[in-house]
């Protein structure tokens, strides 16, 4: 059973979930909570022993230890061990691929591995764990060995200790096998013993958490990786009667939320949990069976609160037979329970949240400095040869290029002036500065032009991209450029059926016309100024260039610039989508349902209904703005704490038309970098807990992450990466 | 240190949607103020995400004549009231002096100032406010009623002006003049 405490205040919310784990405890259940935040609540007035190896007061655990202890034979913890090693998600071998050999080779060679660390364990006082990577180690060194050619290795000598069926196991699998298999074999298996040994002790441990009479846990899951996150978790699944608890997961990364919900939806059914939230999460494996709400205006626990109602059938809005009938009523010292025996009141006490214990970072203490030369001094120890320069010309031309300038480009505005011809058929202009030069037959004209040109790169260069501004307008007739400002730039193609005047196509005052859009792969409504139209073409096909707003992500632009490609000719470039990244995929799905909800409760109110009378529209709005709002707080959370933001800062999309880097976002292709903003308003990204870390009854920052992501969309997804911003590396 | 959910009420009477009060109080008047809540939720995402501004002042239009359709007895109590989520929606839309953005101040982002919307929806409808009302029944920002109409009519003539397709700067296939696009 998963239970959950939404809404109310965090010293309400985490009153209930500690006299809750205190209950349990008392019972004589173990108790481990779970948090990716650095605040350990007490258990049974004691604190928790902690599981947590970024921090000092750590307790070791030797995993391949606690999978012994787990489950009854050595075959099954071998088995515990390599499905949560390999079968988890994230950073694992797809057990549904189609090369079961290789998957089942892979899996049988780790189980042995492990046998064989039990085996050994006995000859040296190492952690199990601390073996079973020595061995693979050994393993691996033999298998780079090999070459093409030579079909086996000798197998080292520890495999002497083992018995036979272990030994031709392992002999088959690493010495004998084809050596890419083994290669490609151990460059899946190495990154995630890494993992392990990441954290694991050096020294014999002996198991703690298997042991269902033990004291209560807290596990610091950031610290753990992919494979010991999961198997700390089924261990304690398997062989202890472990109650988790969850402080404040609203207030957890979305990464952590979603490893640890892969586990409880794979082992749903045996895990018992209570967690606490500010809001509802629509994560896999946190729907509860039972929910406690407390005092709270939040919209999202509200929608909950109600399909819950409706679901129960238990009223429509309101518990009329309680005599607080929404959590929108509830004072701070009651709650509303709704559990298998149905709905009800209770009583809640507050938690002083002074009572939390902060543990130390291991080096906190320590000032930058003494950080700073141990390490580099560890760094430094690493060297096998002294006296080689520290840093080779490959690397600092790599460096070079990496700091943006080599390879950047500069966006340059002006009336080029015409230098002369060259004999390759070229002419060679000039812009503010800066020459360049395009195919004699290009038709550059003496009107403004747009260009980006390599910054550094060889002297008159051919630009990038060449474009004669036609005509700039300012305002729009029913339309303002969206706060925060956001230029972006859009190239579209014309056909025939383009209508080109776009106060012939329609009603005055919606002056639109439908272009299509080739990096987007569908078509596009530009929202054309008053007076103005997409003449002057050269044609009445081909290809142009505006630069303005996205009205409406993807599908709606405000043209406040039109520009017509003049170089290079871009018949032949080759077309990009524009990738989508899965996040901006769902927020965009997720704003593209709220309009289409909003729009239909709007419709019944046009169409006569009263207020109150659209209750099933009423419903699905609501729940589609939750789901926007989660879709983009989780968006805007990507954005910001990846080198998204950063990326785009360092790339110079600060400002327009002025000499600044455009940076490696350039990309291959001038359209590419076309395609990508130029300006954009950061200033709410340097408060992101503003609109991320929600609090209950603040309606602020999901409106900012909302607008915010609505702008992210209409990025390439590329941007998106996942690395981790590099503050928290 | 965060300041978030400042729904202080300035001017306003203290009712957000579900802020506590005793709901059987006011059950009648909770139930209307919810679906008007909701309605005008869906114009403001709505707007949010097209950036329409015609079909925002279609859709408050749509909401005005569907509440002037509401008796006067029901909707008085409601004048008074806001709603947290309207406000933080609001904060962000350019309309009865509102959609100041978010904007910072000693490290913190200003909240959004308390709107009596219902009343400002009220406001270019034949409603019957009573003297008092129209003197106290205001925004965070200090706007009342009287401010919304003349607000209103002021968006109706430039929304008929604007409608009329009139020349801007340059010419149709003109060059524009060097530095006039930034």
């Amino acid at each position: 059973m998963i239970g959950a405490v939404f809404g109310g205040t965090p010293s309400m919310r985490l009153g209930a979930l500690l006299k809750d784990a205190d209950l349990e405890a008392l019972s004589g259940r173990r108790v481990v909570v779970l948090s990716s935040l650095p605040e350990v609540p007490p258990v049974s007035g004691c604190s928790p022993r902690l599981l947590a190896p970024s921090f000092e007061q750590s307790h070791p655990v030797d995993i391949a230890a606690e999978c012994y202890a787990a489950v009854s034979g050595a075959e099954a913890a071998a088995s515990l061990f390599a499905e949560g090693c390999l079968s988890t998600e994230g950073a694992s071998v797809n057990r549904t691929s189609n090369d079961r050999h290789w998957s089942g080779n892979l899996r049988l060679g780790l189980q042995n591995l492990f046998r064989a660390s039990g085996i050994l364990s006995a000859q040296n006082g190492n952690s199990l764990v601390r073996t079973l990577t020595d061995c693979v180690d050994d393993m691996n060194s033999l298998a780079g060995d090999r070459s093409e050619f030579k079909s086996s290795s000798k197998a080292p000598r520890w495999m002497d200790a083992l018995p036979q069926e272990i030994r031709r196991h392992l002999e088959g699998i690493y010495l004998k096998g084809h050596s890419d298999t083994v290669r490609s074999n151990f460059r899946t298996l190495m990154p995630l013993l890494e993992e392990i040994r990441a954290t694991a002790p050096d020294m014999w441990t002996e198991p703690l958490l298997a042991d269902p009479d033990g004291e209560p846990l807290f596990v610091h899951t950031p610290d753990w990786g992919e494979g010991p996150l999961a198997l700390l978790l089924r261990v304690c699944i398997l062989s202890a009667r472990t109650f988790f608890v969850l402080p404040e997961l609203h207030r957890w990364s979305p990464l952590e939320i979603s490893r640890v919900g892969y586990v409880f939806s794979t082992r749903r059914g045996s895990v018992d949990a209570l967690y606490s939230s500010a809001f509802p999460l629509s994560f896999p494996g946190f729907d509860p069976d039972w929910e406690l709400y407390g005092a709270t205006s939040s919209v999202s626990v509200l929608s909950l609160f109600r399909q819950r109602l409706a679901a129960t059938g238990a009223g429509d809005e309101r518990l009329t037979a309680l005599p607080f009938e929404t959590p929108a009523a509830l004072d701070e010292r009651h709650a509303i329970l709704r559990n298998r025996a149905g709905w009800s009141v209770v009583e809640c006490d507050g938690f002083d949240t002074k009572r939390l214990f902060f543990p130390k970072r291991k080096g906190e203490r320590d000032s930058y400095k003494e950080r700073f030369e141990r390490n580099i001094e560890s760094e430094r120890g690493m060297a096998l040869k002294k006296d080689v320069a520290p840093v080779e010309e490959d690397t600092l031309s790599y460096l070079e290029e990496r700091d943006g300038e080599r390879g950047a480009v500069v966006c340059v505005e002006g009336v080029p002036e015409r230098q002369g011809s060259l004999d390759n058929g070229e002419a060679l202009y000039s812009l503010e500065g800066r020459r360049f030069v395009v195919d004699r037959k290009a038709p550059v004209s003496g009107r403004i032009h747009v260009a980006f040109l390599p910054a550094n790169g060889e002297d008159a260069a051919e630009p990038l991209i060449l474009c004669e501004k036609l005509w700039t307008a300012e305002e729009s007739a029913g339309y303002t450029p969206p706060e925060p400002r956001m230029i972006s730039w859009l190239l579209f193609e014309t056909t025939p059926d383009t209508k080109i005047h776009p106060e012939q196509a329609g009603q005055a005052g919606k002056r639109k016309v439908t272009v299509s859009a080739p990096f987007l792969g569908h078509d596009v409504t530009l929202v054309i100024p008053a007076s103005r139209s997409l003449v002057p073409c050269d044609a009445e096909e081909g290809e142009m260039l505006v630069a303005g707003a996205w009205l409406e992500p993807r599908r709606v632009f405000l043209v406040q610039e039109l520009l017509a490609v003049r170089a290079p000719d871009m018949d032949d470039s080759i077309r990009f989508h524009l990738l989508l990244h899965p996040k901006q995929k769902k927020c965009l799905d997720a704003g593209g349902e709220l309009v289409l909800r909003s729009e239909k409760l709007l419709q019944e109110l046009r169409e006569g209904r009263e207020f109150g009378e659209s209750v099933e529209a009423e419903a699905a709005f609501l729940k589609a703005k939750m789901k926007y709002e989660n879709a983009s707080r989780s968006l805007v959370k990507v954005f910001l704490t990846t080198l998204a933001a950063r990326d785009l800062e360092r790339a110079g999309f600060t400002a327009r038309f002025t000499d600044r880097s455009l940076g490696r976002l350039s990309g291959a292709t001038p359209n590419e970098a076309l395609m990508l903003i130029d300006s954009f308003d950061f200033s709410a990204g340097r408060r992101p807990w503003y609109f991320l870390d929600e609090d209950p009854g603040d309606c602020m920052g999901p409106v900012i992450a909302g607008i915010l992501a609505s702008r992210l969309i209409t990025l390439d997804g590329s941007l998106f990466s996942f690395r981790q911003h590099e503050n928290d590396l | 240190m965060r300041k978030k959910n400042a729904c202080s009420m300035a001017n306003v009477g203290e009712t957000c949607r579900g802020a506590g009060r005793n709901a059987r109080s006011a059950g009648e008047y909770d139930t209307l103020f919810a679906s008007v809540e909701s309605a005008m939720l869906a114009v403001l995402d709505s707007f949010l995400w097209t950036n329409d501004r015609d079909a925002l002042l279609d859709n408050l239009e749509l909401l005005s004549r569907k509440l002037s359709a509401v008796q006067p007895e029901r909707l008085r109590p409601l004048l008074t009231r806001n709603s947290p989520s309207v406000d933080a929606a609001l904060h962000m839309v350019r309309i009865w002096n509102c959609g100041r953005g978010v904007q910072e101040k000693n490290g913190m982002f200003s909240p959004p100032p308390p709107v009596p919307y219902i009343a400002f929806l009220l406001a270019p409808t034949p409603f019957p406010f009573s003297g008092d009302e129209l003197d106290t029944v205001r925004g965070g920002t200090g706007y009342g009623v009287e401010d919304v109409r003349e607000w209103h009519g002021a968006e109706m003539r430039r929304l008929m002006k604007e409608r009329e397709a009139r020349p801007v700067r340059g010419s149709v296939g003109g060059a524009e003049r060097k530095g006039d696009a930034s």
